[in-house]
């Protein structure tokens, strides 16, 4: 072919900048170690890129959300923890007041440590986590027990979503803790078996003796129910983790250049590079040149 | 046979090389002459160069129509694909994109379904919607910017072909006229190539040869241009009913809308970013906006706010799918009342029933309306298309302009100067004149010798 001077020339500039430009690409992927930086680097990728964002974020939201009441439900397991063992404690106090042979000296004093007992379990139902009781349903802003052991908070469990579509119960209502009220509810007992002994009525503490159980009891299988919502929560907590981290992994595989390779093709860029301006000042002179 | 001829060849055959030589000189100061056509310098039997008073243009016409096509493709490719790629920075990952803006509102809602009577938290939710609006409004501002740049360029485009037409139509006649008298108008047949090339840049052309040194060219094979008598039809613009610029010509006296023929060259190239992706992309974009708005103002209106009340909108609620994305708004019920985000099921619970607010959180997992995709499956089906309109217009533009080289190595081939060839030449014809002068001294000498014979 006849090659005039014009083409060999644009030939070799098209070459040297058709290699500039690969270069700045391989520093640009290189420097950035970003494959996909925009939707144009690869479509597909973009939009499954963007996709696993979305996953990633709603996975750290629910992680958070599985937080926040993990830490609740931590909060009332020790409140229930202490609830119980003042139950158990106000139980042998009510055996001791129980015996025929206690004194009426004796059972006052008792009656006072029961006194502190029953205000215990009143502050415990109260119980807050940051600034929400744990025991007051959705009106948690409010103290759900009045210092008489009356119940005025809500009644209803309230759930915990880590994964959309997957709610979880997060928290225990007082009312189902204490008894609502019920004869043989706590702070009713309680009051019964002080009256009994500041009145120096043995019988009156026995007849209490078996609500004292039902309360402990209660307070237990409360515990327990606690128990597998914690449970539950982590297992929410988990798989939203999981797709949080599978979202990010998936991210770095779509959007992210492999190092060695971009530093290989950025070494073969250069090389072309070269050899391109190499090329270019290895034009043979021409006869007009010779002379 | 006399030997004043002998005289007379001689004579010839200097003065053709004398030419032939002039024609070299032209080729090699020209050899880096855009747009030169290279004269050939061969001298025939019948001395036609001496007739032409100068080289003839090495001109291959097959090769100049691909190459006025190529032009017009690769005019179109670059023009589309750099009108198009705004595209890839509205949907470009990062601060301020809507992908970004959407996963922190979608995240700020989860936030409040285990918050819902903190104030902190809901004020984060009417921020991060806030910002999702933003995104909404700038993304679709950045493509409407570049809808209108196309209708720039092509208002501007239009121009530059009707001056290049003027002077295309000018110079036919000037041609016309001078090579009818003997004169030679290389010069002025390089200038009109390279001003129809530069039209076909612009829009698709034909361009027939209609001998004598006229010419016709002709938008895409239909309408005249330029005439063989140096006639002008010039294109011009007007605003359409859609506000796009539609490019329009005079018709057998009545303007006609010559849009839709305009397929290649860099107006053409505007006129389908504009009206294809561009547009595509503007709808989608709306589509997304008015099904978001939509999803979370069914569920919000459902719920309860802090006060009791339900009904309220979330979002600014919108007529038509058309307009939606820059119109995408906090409503005013909510906007600066973050009490007012219903985030409850019913008043018996509040303040921290997040029932509502799991259902508004839900919304970031159900389909939507239109397309049976989430809100975020959309706008990364959104992305996924922009990236591959970019992608695929910077593949014609590579295609394309490959193609063209191709052809305009050819062209080079034929027309172009090799100046290695032409210093050749230079000493062929310096021993050509050599010789001839040669032949004239020794037919001198021949008829000194024979007058001189005693």
């Amino acid at each position: 072919m006849r090659v005039s001077d014009n083409a060999k020339f644009a030939s070799i500039s098209k070459n040297v900048q058709k290699a500039q430009s690969d270069f700045v690409s391989a520093q640009q992927k290189a420097g950035s170690g970003l494959r996909v930086s925009k939707p144009s680097d690869d479509p597909v990728a973009a939009a499954q890129a963007r996709r696993e964002a979305s996953r990633k974020a709603l996975g750290e939201a629910g992680v958070a959300a599985a937080d926040t009441a993990t830490d609740q439900l931590m909060g009332a397991d020790t409140a229930l923890g202490d609830v119980y063992e003042g139950l158990t404690r106000a139980h042998e106090l009510a055996l001791a007041g129980a015996t025929d042979s206690m004194s009426k000296e004796n059972r006052s004093d008792l009656a006072q440590e029961m006194r502190k007992i029953r205000d215990q379990m009143v502050s415990l139902g109260n119980t807050k986590v940051g600034d929400k009781f744990v025991f007051a349903g959705y009106r948690d802003q409010t103290a759900p027990f009045e210092a008489s052991g009356n119940f005025v908070g809500d009644g209803s469990i309230k759930e915990v979503q880590p994964v959309n579509g997957m709610r979880v119960q997060a928290s225990i209502s007082g009312a189902s803790v204490f008894g609502n009220g019920n004869s043989d509810d706590a702070f009713k007992t309680l009051d019964a078996v002080i009256a009994g002994l500041e009145s120096n009525d043995a019988e009156a503490i026995r007849g209490q003796l078996s609500n004292l159980q039902t309360n402990q009891d209660r307070v237990a299988k409360s515990r327990s129910i606690v128990g597998s919502m914690i449970d539950s929560v982590e297992l929410g907590r988990n798989v939203a983790d999981q797709q949080q981290a599978r979202a990010t992994t998936q991210i770095a595989s779509l959007t992210e250049a492999d190092a060695v390779q971009s530093a290989l093709n950025l070494m073969q860029a250069k090389s072309a590079l070269e050899a391109a301006i190499t090329v270019a000042s290895q034009i043979p002179q021409g006869l007009a040149q010779r002379g | 046979m006399s030997i004043n001829g002998i005289l007379n060849t001689g004579v010839k055959g200097m003065v053709s090389t004398q030419l032939a030589t002039n024609t070299t000189a032209s080729n090699i100061s020209n050899a880096a002459t855009v747009g030169y056509t290279r004269r050939s310098s061969n001298i025939y039997p019948d001395q036609s160069l001496l007739n032409n008073g100068g080289g003839r243009r090495v001109v291959e016409p097959f090769i100049q129509k691909r190459l006025l096509n190529a032009e017009s493709s690769a005019g179109e490719a670059k023009a589309q694909s750099a009108a198009l790629n705004v595209l890839d920075d509205v949907f470009a990952e990062g601060d301020g994109s809507i992908g970004t803006a959407l996963d922190k509102f979608q995240a700020a809602v989860q936030n409040l379904t285990t918050r819902p009577d903190d104030t902190a938290t809901r004020q984060e939710v009417l921020s991060n919607a806030s910002n999702l609006s933003t995104a909404f409004k700038n993304a679709n501002a950045q493509i409407e910017q570049a809808r209108q740049d196309s209708n720039l360029r092509i208002e501007q485009g239009v121009n530059q072909v009707n001056s290049r037409l003027d002077q295309i139509g000018k110079l036919g006649v000037q041609i016309q006229q001078m090579e009818t008298t003997g004169q030679e108008a290389s010069d002025l047949r390089d200038q009109r190539d390279i001003l129809v090339k530069e039209v076909a840049s612009y829009v698709p052309v034909t361009l027939l040869d209609q001998g004598n040194g006229q010419i016709s060219l002709m938008l895409g094979g239909a309408h005249n241009l330029v005439s063989p008598d140096g006639q002008v039809g010039h294109l011009s613009t007007k605003v359409g009913e859609d506000g796009t610029i539609r490019i329009q010509k005079n018709v057998a006296g009545a303007m006609q809308d010559v849009s839709a023929q305009i397929n290649g060259g860099s107006l053409g190239g505007e006129v389908k970013a504009r009206t294809g992706a561009l547009a595509d992309a503007q709808k989608k974009l709306d589509q997304l906006a008015y099904d978001t708005a939509g999803a979370y103002n069914n569920v919000h209106r459902a719920n309860v706010a802090l006060d009791g009340q339900a009904g309220r909108n979330l979002f600014a609620e919108q007529a038509t799918v058309s307009g939606s994305a820059s119109a995408f708004e906090v409503s005013a019920d909510v906007a600066g009342h973050p009490e007012n985000i219903a985030a409850a099921l019913d008043t018996t619970s509040l303040p921290s029933d997040n029932r509502g607010a799991m259902a508004l959180a839900n919304i970031s997992s159900a389909p939507l309306a239109f397309g049976g995709m989430t809100v975020s499956e959309a706008l990364a089906s959104l992305v996924g298309f922009a990236g591959s309109q970019v992608q695929a217009a910077q593949q014609q533009q590579t295609f394309t302009a490959g193609a063209l080289e191709q052809v305009q190595a050819l062209q080079d081939s034929t027309a172009g100067v090799n100046t290695d060839e032409e210093m050749v030449n230079l000493m062929k014809y310096q021993r050509a004149y050599q010789a001839s002068l040669k032949v004239i001294s020794t037919a001198d000498q021949m008829l000194s010798d024979l007058l001189n014979i005693r």
